[in-house]
């Protein structure tokens, strides 16, 4: 079994040597970055080129899907430690992403995405 | 500069020490609505005066919003993906790639040894909570598995330590379920880093 190690930050000063600190990769912030990505570059990729600003869901017929990238791995903010729970969370904020959108769109047909 | 650190008002101050002894007899859950929203509001206050702990030795870290323009007018009022420009005043706090903060002062938390990391061994924890007694299973009655994902999806929201990207350097750890299950193997467990 292996255990990935947290990678200590570099020594800025003498505190860091013995008590190191540890950098966040993801947005300290709960501001929805597990489902947004937490860089500008990942959020493009999220949200469909559509100008309604959708989030990128696999649909067949009526059922929506968190789509997969060519490992099959889910394409959302923080995919890590993945399973059902986690499938089932991320699809219905999307979802619910996506509605609000369409009620945005209704009622402010100008705004853009 | 001098480390990041929250100071609360005076009014706030007065507020935590008025709410803390209302406390003693009414939790906030159960004072009218209202107050109980002002309870959580002060309990908030206390919470980021006394229990977070910055990690940077100076706050020059966090940027200065009053130098750095914002690069686009939107970040004005929306998200910016990495964090950057939520604090218009401290325009780096909380973005990706920066520090994360701690619960305790840092001096009471150094880095353990490879020996003190692990004692106890994680896979002894885990047999000791997780394996069925001879009682059968026992139903958590107060909470079920959508708790359990909802913690964990709240987390990915907010916190994942940047890992050693090189496997060599994690942990290689052998798996000695049955020697630690006897307690023959509490201690030096085998570690084996390259």
């Amino acid at each position: 079994m292996t255990l990935p190690r947290s990678k200590p930050d570099e020594v800025l000063d003498s505190p860091d040597i013995k008590c190191p600190a540890y950098k966040n990769t993801n947005t300290s912030w709960w501001d929805g970055s597990q489902i947004y990505g937490s860089s500008e570059a990942a959020t493009q990729i999220l949200r469909t080129t559509q100008p309604d600003g959708k989030l990128l869901l696999t649909e067949r017929g009526r059922e929506a899907f968190i789509p997969r990238d060519s490992d099959g791995n889910p394409v959302t903010g923080f995919k890590d430690n993945w399973w059902i729970g986690m499938e089932m969370l991320h699809t219905m904020f999307a979802l619910e992403h996506n509605a609000i959108c369409d009620k945005l769109r209704e009622k402010y047909p100008s705004w853009t995405g | 500069m001098d480390s990041y650190s929250f100071q609360p008002s005076f009014t706030e101050r007065i507020s935590i020490s008025l709410f803390k002894f209302v406390n003693k007899y009414t939790p906030w859950h159960k004072l009218p609505p209202i107050l109980g929203a002002f309870n959580l509001a002060i309990l908030r206050v206390e919470l980021q005066a006394k229990n977070l702990y910055d990690t940077y030795v100076t706050g020059a870290a966090y940027g200065d919003g009053s130098e750095e323009p914002l690069p686009e007018q939107r970040f004005q009022n929306a998200r910016n993906s990495d964090g950057k420009f939520n604090s218009l005043e401290l325009p780096r706090m909380g973005c990706a790639g920066m520090r994360f903060g701690r619960n305790f002062p840092r001096q009471h938390t150094q880095k353990p040894t490879d020996r003190e990391l692990w004692t106890p061994n994680p896979r002894l924890v885990s047999e000791r909570f997780m394996t069925r007694k001879p009682k059968g299973f026992i139903p958590a009655t107060s909470l079920n598995l959508l708790a359990a994902a909802w913690i964990q999806f709240q987390i990915h929201d907010w916190v994942f330590h940047e890992s050693v990207s090189c496997l060599s350097r994690s942990l290689l750890y052998a798996l000695l379920a049955k020697k630690i299950l006897d307690g023959s193997l509490y201690l030096g467990n085998l570690i084996i880093e390259s």
